[in-house]
């Protein structure tokens, strides 16, 4: 092939080459091991010295142009294929997305308590929520006349003996019967007590209790347990005290106070001008409520301790009617972008 | 926790530093004071009493603090933490007499202490401004002088008390219950009926006042009154409460006697009332103290107590001279001298009865702020007892939410109706005795309810795509055996062209395999198996072992937007299926995997995971990768009618090419029907 017309052939034949395998055969055709610039350059050596000072510069640009042209055609193959395969992976690129549930916020809340309380050891229990007065009250400490109870504040089954638990600590009292210390456990769980419902009151609530049974646990122990809880909750600026208080299945009672979050501690209608607001009750175990269970308290003792759930969710999500939580109004925005396309 | 009712008790600054004369505290400390020891501060008030600014302090009085719910109890405490002796009113000398009042106890068991005295000539005036502001303050209205002065006594000791005007009672008094009266009428003309546990106390004629609640109108007190008989007793407290609360007269009177009102101050209750009423009112002594006390001659226990015991509870030091010193200004007596000490509370301290409750004291007087609460405790490790159902519910949970289920609770008290409609158990319904609405009175037997009412609200309020779920206790009876199990209960709500219930037991069934929970079948419903509310062609049993776990079915059209498929499923139950929690999933690799094609003739519609476990069994689980069923073809040659055959493709890890042949060889000799498959 005459030096002057490789170019120009090569380039018509490379503007009619549109798949990768015949561009391939050109390339090695061109300027392969034994292509056709190789063979001009071996046939520039046998040239007389005056023929190869014309040729050769030619043959140098020549190779040039031939490389630049054939890697021009490979750079524009290689982009449409690219093309071609992201076109095709684009039809099956669906760009909704899924939709995700919501926990309810009092599981939530709870959940995120129980997570506290599984770090530091504790076992999840629940109890029947149709529960006898022995459980519910006797074996609290709270015999059939004692003062602290009222009739009245329970919803029975069949009375005087089968009511709805009004309270987490009957789980307490059949787990200390079932189970031999030691014992790290939480219950969390549906109460019930016989109230009329309105915006800040139910006759069905949620509380959080637990306790430990161990050979040696003392108030600082407690203390510094809630303290975590109300930190987990809260955050490490929570500011808590916690005060003497009478609950008949602990000996010595405590009640522990969250500083007003909405006053700060000046008093305001939340806290009732206190500066503080009560966030459950707490206490040693008492030693009869022990020795009912079939503990011995010369050589057990324990502390417990309950919360109410419910106030705690309402000041967390903003919810004002108590009865959303359980009367199905509450309502679960779905989340941002989904089912979008 | 427990949660009592809370009682309170008021009580005046000014009274506090008249009891207490070298107190220095300030309100705010004071209010302090009181709520640390146990005794929460309700409300502080500036008022104005006997012509002086002053301040009510409302307290929260402790269910088992009797002695407290008066104001010398009050100023007993405050004076215990200022260290400050106190000055309580003295009372005159109560003259001999010959003659005792005309009482008869019929019911003794009943009575702790009962004092009484007879007083004639006395006058009865307006009461002076200061007693009227006094009682008033403490929520108590003026009624006239010796009622004031009655309820005003009352106020300072605790100790109620009843006035009764002689010239109106007929023959002797009685203490008796079993009334042979029908009914009485009430200080303030309320008619009461009696029944034959009522403490009453009668005369000959009448009954003229139930015992520890309330005065009757026929001997009651008025400016015409000379001649009367004070009482001041001390009631069987569980007979208190029950009368109260079986009358539904909750009184001052009723409040304070169901507690554990200590018998001994009965009597220098009576004396101050005899003294104020001589002062205020004239009149002259005409009895003897009546008194009878059966109690009186019972030793108070001695209370063995470690003085190490405090801080063993604690968790902070506390001196046995710290101990010693809150318990003498608490009028503990204590013998220090051996260990254990030797403790006699006051007879005022009904509430202590155990060493926990005196180290409370010291403890409470130390300071619970003493004790720190900044370190998290390290606690002994303990074994885990959580329950399996327990554990379930944690991982289904955000199984759930992770494939777009919204959880909800609802109430589990429902109408009967209600009940009716979702039930697919043959149990029977529980109905409340007492519920708080009358319309929700029975205890849910099924979560459906739930489910169904929340679609309602979501489409009242125009949102239609509803997928939720809720984890809660169903309820039922059989004889007289209460049942309670927890169920799960999902719900998709929608447009009547969407989904079918295939689609949505994939669903389920996905959901569950998520969570381990394998081998769980379906099988058609009959009449009977199906709650009303299901739609009788789209309803499912599910079951595992042949036992029902749940039931799977669409709504029958109840909402003109769409049809709800629900899902039920006992969680009790479904613990009892294998949950495949083994590590058979991860595997190390050491060899190429090899697959293999397998033929099993089988007669046609033969349950294909059946033939994929028959294969399953004869292989190591150790070089097994998969089983998959590649094709299925209908043998129709004439000779092997209804026959079908399926092909597997097994593939074999962790084995050497000409090993996982062999193994395969081996298939074909031991599996019947099987034959070799074209390799791949």
């Amino acid at each position: 092939m005459d030096i002057d017309t490789v170019l120009n052939s090569l380039i018509q034949r490379l503007n009619t080459t549109n798949s990768v395998d015949e561009f391939l055969k050109l390339r090695k055709e061109y300027i392969g091991p034994n292509g056709i610039v190789k063979q001009h350059e071996q046939q520039l050596a046998s040239l007389p010295v005056e023929q190869k000072r014309i040729i050769g510069p030619k043959l140098q640009q020549l190779k040039k142009d031939v490389e630049r042209v054939i890697e021009e055609k490979n750079g524009e193959l290689h982009s449409n294929t690219l093309l071609k395969r992201q076109e095709s992976e684009s039809e099956s690129i669906n760009f909704s997305q899924a939709k995700i549930g919501h926990y309810h916020p009092i599981t939530n809340t709870i959940s995120m308590m129980n997570q506290l309380f599984i770090e530091m050891g504790y076992s999840i229990m629940n109890g029947p929520e149709i529960e006898t007065d022995t459980y519910c009250f006797q074996r609290l400490n709270v015999p059939v006349d004692h003062p602290a109870r009222d009739m009245q504040d329970t919803i029975y089954v069949q009375a005087p003996n089968i009511l709805l638990r009004t309270q987490t600590s009957s789980i307490e009292s059949r787990v200390l019967e079932e189970f031999k210390p030691p014992m790290k456990v939480i219950c969390p769980g549906r109460v019930y007590r016989n109230e009329k419902a309105n915006r800040s009151n139910h006759f069905i609530f949620h509380q959080y209790q637990g306790f430990v049974v161990l050979p040696h646990v003392t108030l600082k122990d407690l203390f510094g347990t809630f303290n975590a809880l109300f930190k987990r909750m809260y955050g490490d600026d929570v500011e808590v005290r916690y005060r003497n208080k009478y609950y008949p299945e602990v000996e010595p009672g405590v009640g522990p106070d969250m500083k007003c979050f909405n006053c700060k501690g000046t008093g305001c209608a939340v806290c009732k001008n206190v500066g503080w607001i009560e966030m459950g009750g707490a206490g040693m175990i008492h030693p009869h409520v022990l020795s009912m269970a079939g503990i011995d308290p010369q050589k057990w003792m324990g502390f417990a301790f309950g919360l109410g759930i419910d106030r705690w969710v309402m000041a967390k999500y903003n919810i004002t009617d108590i009865r959303t939580l359980l009367g199905g109004n509450v309502g679960y925005k779905p989340n941002l972008y989904e089912n979008t396309i | 926790m427990l949660v009592t009712n809370p009682i309170y008790m008021k009580i005046l600054y000014s009274d506090l530093k008249k009891y207490i004369p070298g107190l220095h505290a300030t309100p705010e400390q004071i209010a302090e004071f009181y709520t640390m020891t146990g005794l929460m501060l309700d409300s502080r008030t500036d008022v104005s009493y006997n012509n002086h600014v002053d301040t009510l302090f409302s307290l929260e009085v402790r269910q088992n603090r009797a002695d407290c719910f008066c104001v010398l109890g009050l100023v007993r405490e405050l004076a215990a933490s200022v260290n400050s002796p106190i000055q309580i009113p003295s009372v005159s000398e109560i003259t001999k007499s010959e003659t005792f009042p005309n009482i008869t106890i019929v019911d003794e068991r009943f009575v702790r202490r009962l004092t009484a005295i007879q007083i004639n000539n006395v006058t009865v005036k307006q009461s002076p401004q200061w007693l009227k502001e006094y009682v008033e303050l403490h929520g108590i209205n003026s009624i006239n002088l010796l009622v004031d002065l009655s309820n005003y006594t009352m106020l300072l000791t605790g100790y109620p008390n009843h006035i009764f005007d002689m010239d109106k009672v007929q023959g002797s008094l009685q203490w008796r219950v079993s009334s042979q009266h029908k009914s009485m009428i009430t200080l303030g003309s309320n008619e009461v009926q009696l029944h034959s546990e009522v403490l009453t106390i009668e005369d000959d004629n009448s009954p003229l006042a139930l015992a520890g609640a309330i005065g009757g109108d026929i001997a009651r007190v008025d400016e015409n009154t000379h001649n009367i008989l004070i009482e001041v007793g001390v009631y069987d407290p569980a007979l208190v409460m029950r009368n109260s609360r079986s009358l539904s007269i909750s009184t001052e009177t009723s409040r304070r006697l169901e507690k554990n009102l200590d018998p001994h101050g009965t009597r220098y209750a009576l004396e101050l009332l005899v003294s104020l009423v001589l002062q205020e009112c004239g009149g002259i002594i005409s009895s003897e103290v009546f008194d009878f006390f059966p109690g009186e001659k019972d030793a108070i226990p001695e209370i063995p107590y470690d003085p190490h015991l405090a801080e063993h509870i604690a968790g902070v030091p506390i001196s046995s001279d710290d101990s010693l010193g809150i318990l003498q200004r608490l009028n503990f007596t204590v013998d220090s001298t051996a260990i254990p000490w030797k403790i006699v509370p006051p007879t005022y301290r009904t509430d202590i009865s155990i060493a926990e409750d005196i180290a409370e004291e010291v403890i409470r007087f130390v300071g619970y702020n003493k004790i720190p609460s900044d370190e998290i405790p390290a606690l002994d490790v303990v074994t885990n007892i959580t329950p399996e159902e327990e554990i379930l519910v944690t991982n289904l949970r955000p199984i759930l939410i992770s494939d777009g289920y919204d959880e909800i609770l609802s109430s589990p008290l429902i109408t009967p109706a209600q009940n009716v409609e979702t039930n697919y158990a043959k149990d029977e319904s529980i109905i409340v005795e007492n519920a708080v609405n009358e319309e929700f009175t029975a205890l849910r037997q099924s979560l459906a309810a739930g489910l169904m009412n929340q679609v309602t609200n979501y489409l009242k309020q125009g949102i239609s795509t509803i997928q939720i779920f809720e984890i809660g206790t169903v309820f039922s009876k059989k004889g007289t055996m209460f049942n309670e199990k927890l169920h799960l209960g999902l719900l998709h709500f929608v447009s009547p062209q969407e989904q079918q219930i295939g689609t949505f037991w994939l669903h389920v069934d996905r959901l569950l395999k998520h969570a381990g929970i394998t081998s769980i079948d379906l099988v058609p419903s009959e009449s009977g198996q199906r709650p009303q509310i299901a739609n009788e062609s789209s309803c499912w049993l599910i079951m595992h072992n042949e036992e029902q776990i749940g039931v799977i079915y669409k709504t029958k059209p109840l909402w003109k937007e769409g049809s709800a498929y629900i899902a039920e499923i006992n969680i009790h139950e479904l613990i009892k299926v294998d949950i495949d929690q083994n590590n058979r999933a991860t595997t190390e690799l050491t060899q190429r995997m090899s697959s293999y094609d397998i033929n099993i003739v089988r007669p046609e519609n033969s349950n294909t995971f059946e033939l994929a476990a028959e294969i399953e069994t004869q292989l190591p689980v150790n070089s097994l990768w998969s089983i998959s069923l590649t094709d299925r073809y209908k043998l129709a040659d004439g000779k092997q009618p209804n026959l079908t055959r399926y092909t597997f493709r097994i593939s074999y890890i962790n084995l050497a090419e000409q090993d996982a042949k062999l193994l395969h060889e081996k298939l074909y000799t031991v599996i019947p029907g099987a034959e070799q498959g074209e390799l791949p």
